[in-house]
């Protein structure tokens, strides 16, 4: 078996993921005062609440304090001049080769998170859907992007 | 006949814009209309009936000048390299097609379009929304084979090809690599006895079908009212009930076997030089051409049915083209049953470089992730019904069932792999061998869950620009990792 790709994520994305995890928490979290509405109003016991806090803490403790970190260490990305190989995957360990050839576009994105963090996400096109390179720096990014659209030949002309 | 001056559709397009809307304006009037007139007396008698006739005239009257705007809106040129469409009466829309975006033309008729001699012409991009990007809702026969001809003839808009060791970039259009892509002269045809065998083998109408005999037997037993058989659950209960579930499927069988053969009525498949043209359908006549470059994979298909007589149907997978409206799962059916060995020779005459190399069976030791995976959640389900429900121990069979089926998916998968092609092949209900050039392969991804990982297994995924991702499960990592390195060009 090939050795894994080279490339690491930038360290920040794991605390853009860990805010974002924070802010869906945060969501779920204004369902707990919507729940203690109805239980005062008699519609759930008051059960129900203990046990969606408990469920809310663990997801909670989870999605913010665990995943985000071994997302990060499970990431990893090379660019070669003939094709992208990426491996990543929390549960499920996923690896994935693009042929340079099959690419169509490139794109960079980036939130208001992430770009609080100088952070984007690199999106890479094939003719049968998107794969994404999510959280590095605003400069390897763009290098990222426009080496892609280089090696793929893709890069506009400038006029 | 010159294509570069706009022109409009044939004005029988008026009549298709309003046919819906004036069919279902009528079945909703007249009923009323008999119903006011039944029920009014004295002068509303009269003036009622005057009233809604008139309402009603003027409905459809508005209907027809308004589909005849769309149509005088609707006009389309051939502009040089380009085929420039401008539709829409508020909402103008104004489509611009390079030749090399047309990925399939098709044309379809219904009964009485047959009998005036038109057809509606449908051009599909790579859109991959399903619906045609231009649908032209009439035209002569002579205009549409002209204009479809034109379409294929427009030139490439040059540009410089970037290329990466040579291969060219678009490569959901690019010529296969052995730079051939011309299939070779024959006409294939159905004889009556093979499109009946088709049409008692078919299964692709079969479940909605089933699902309308269901709904119509629900809303007879409303009406007439469900007749008294004994007690629930009593002997005669349960045979009444099995008798008529069994009824259900046979109507369900035979509307499917009806509507297959009059689908496949006069069936022909044609090679073209580089397109193939398949024509079929007996009230509704449909034409469709599949030029060969854009051929993403080739599928060969065999239903249950199909597979206890030894019968296979060859369909193509086009980039965007999904869910055409005569399509099994997405793919374009260019026969739709052959004996095994009439398929690859078909295959080798008509698309040229997708016989399916040797293939492998997945392992044994991936067996118990087959049979298990399926059945788990139809167990505990049944574990919960046999507790709470009389006769309950019968939901066993489902999970016994599940687990069956996964025995048969498991000795049906495999794959194999040569230089220029690879195989896959899989069973859901049908059973489904796809094979699919290397310059066709978009992405290829490896995924190993947890239990995966333990026993040395893995999933192998590959995305190709057309319905879906074909994937076999469960293989050997190793080997999944030699498949890898066949689409990866590091290994080369």
């Amino acid at each position: 078996m090939r050795p894994d790709p080279s490339e690491r994520l930038d360290a920040r994305a794991v605390t853009v993921w860990r805010l974002q995890s924070l802010i869906s928490v945060v969501v779920l979290g204004s369902l707990l005062l919507v729940l203690a509405v109805l239980y005062r109003f008699g519609v759930v016991p008051w059960q129900t609440l203990p046990v969606a806090a408990a469920i809310l803490l663990i997801y909670g403790a989870l999605s913010v304090g665990l995943f985000p970190r071994v997302l990060w260490l499970r990431w990893r990305y090379e660019v070669l001049d003939t094709e992208i190989d990426l491996k990543f995957g929390l549960l499920i360990q996923k690896r994935t080769i693009i042929p340079m050839a099959r690419v169509q576009h490139v794109d960079t994105k980036a939130g208001p998170l992430l770009r609080a963090f100088g952070l984007a996400d690199v999106t890479i096109a094939t003719a049968a859907g998107m794969h994404e390179i999510p959280g590095l720096s605003n400069e390897v990014a763009d290098a990222l992007r426009d080496r892609i659209a280089l090696s793929a030949g893709m890069i506009e002309d400038v006029l | 006949m010159t294509w570069s001056e706009p022109r409009r559709a044939h004005p029988a397009a008026i009549v298709v814009y309003a046919w819906s809307t004036v069919t279902t304006l009528l079945s909703i009037a007249a009923p009323i209309l008999v119903l006011s007139m039944l029920e009014a007396d004295g002068l509303a008698r009269i003036f009622f009936p005057v009233v809604g006739v008139g309402l009603v005239v003027t409905a459809i009257g508005a209907t027809l000048a308004v589909s005849y705007v769309r149509w005088l809106k609707f006009q389309f040129t051939i502009d040089g390299d380009t085929f420039h469409v401008e539709q829409g009466i508020l909402f103008r829309k104004n489509t611009r097609m390079a030749g090399e975006r047309i990925q399939t033309i098709d044309t379809a008729a219904n009964l009485l379009f047959r009998i005036v001699g038109l057809v509606t012409l449908n051009v599909h991009t790579a859109g991959a929304t399903g619906k045609p990007e231009v649908s032209i809702p009439a035209l002569t026969l002579a205009q549409a084979e002209d204009l479809t001809q034109a379409l294929r003839n427009l030139r490439p808009v040059t540009r410089p090809q970037p290329t990466v060791e040579g291969e060219p970039v678009d490569s959901t259009d690019a010529p296969s690599p052995t730079g051939e892509v011309a299939c070779v002269g024959e006409k294939w045809t159905l004889s009556d006895g093979m499109l009946a065998l088709n049409a008692v083998t078919s299964t692709s109408g079969f479940w909605t079908a089933l699902v309308a005999t269901f709904a119509g037997v629900a809303a007879l037993a409303e009406i007439v009212g469900v007749p008294e058989v004994g007690p629930s659950f009593g002997l005669v209960f349960v045979l009444a009930a099995v008798v008529i579930v069994v009824l259900m499927i046979l109507v369900a069988w035979l509307v499917n076997c009806v509507s297959t053969a009059l689908r496949y009525w006069g069936f022909s498949a044609l090679c073209g030089g580089d397109v193939i043209v398949v024509e079929h359908g007996l009230l509704r006549r449909v034409m469709r051409s599949v030029p060969l470059r854009r051929v993403q994979a080739i599928r060969y298909k065999e239903s249950v049915p199909a597979q206890m007589v030894s019968k296979v149907a060859v369909s193509a997978d086009c980039a965007g083209v999904m869910w055409g409206t005569e399509a099994q799962s997405g793919s374009d059916v260019l026969h739709p049953i052959l004996e095994r060995e009439e398929a690859l020779r078909f295959s080798e005459a008509m698309v040229p470089g997708h016989l399916p190399p040797q293939m492998q069976p997945v392992p044994r030791s991936g067996l118990p992730l087959y049979v298990v995976l399926p059945a788990i959640g139809p167990l505990i389900a049944a574990v919960a019904v046999a507790v709470f429900v009389p006769y309950g121990w019968l939901a066993f069979l489902v999970p016994l069932l599940a687990g069956a089926w996964g025995v048969a998916m498991h000795k049906d998968a495999g794959w194999g792999f040569d230089e220029a092609t690879l195989a896959l092949r899989w069973r859901l209900i049908s059973r489904t061998t796809l094979v699919v050039r290397r310059s066709r392969i978009q992405s290829i991804e490896v995924t190993r869950n947890p239990i995966q990982r333990r026993m040395g297994l893995a999933t192998v995924h590959v995305q190709i620009a057309s319905v879906s991702r074909a994937a076999v499960a469960h293989v050997e990592e190793s080997e999944a990792w030699r498949l890898f390195e066949w689409v990866s060009r590091k290994g080369i």
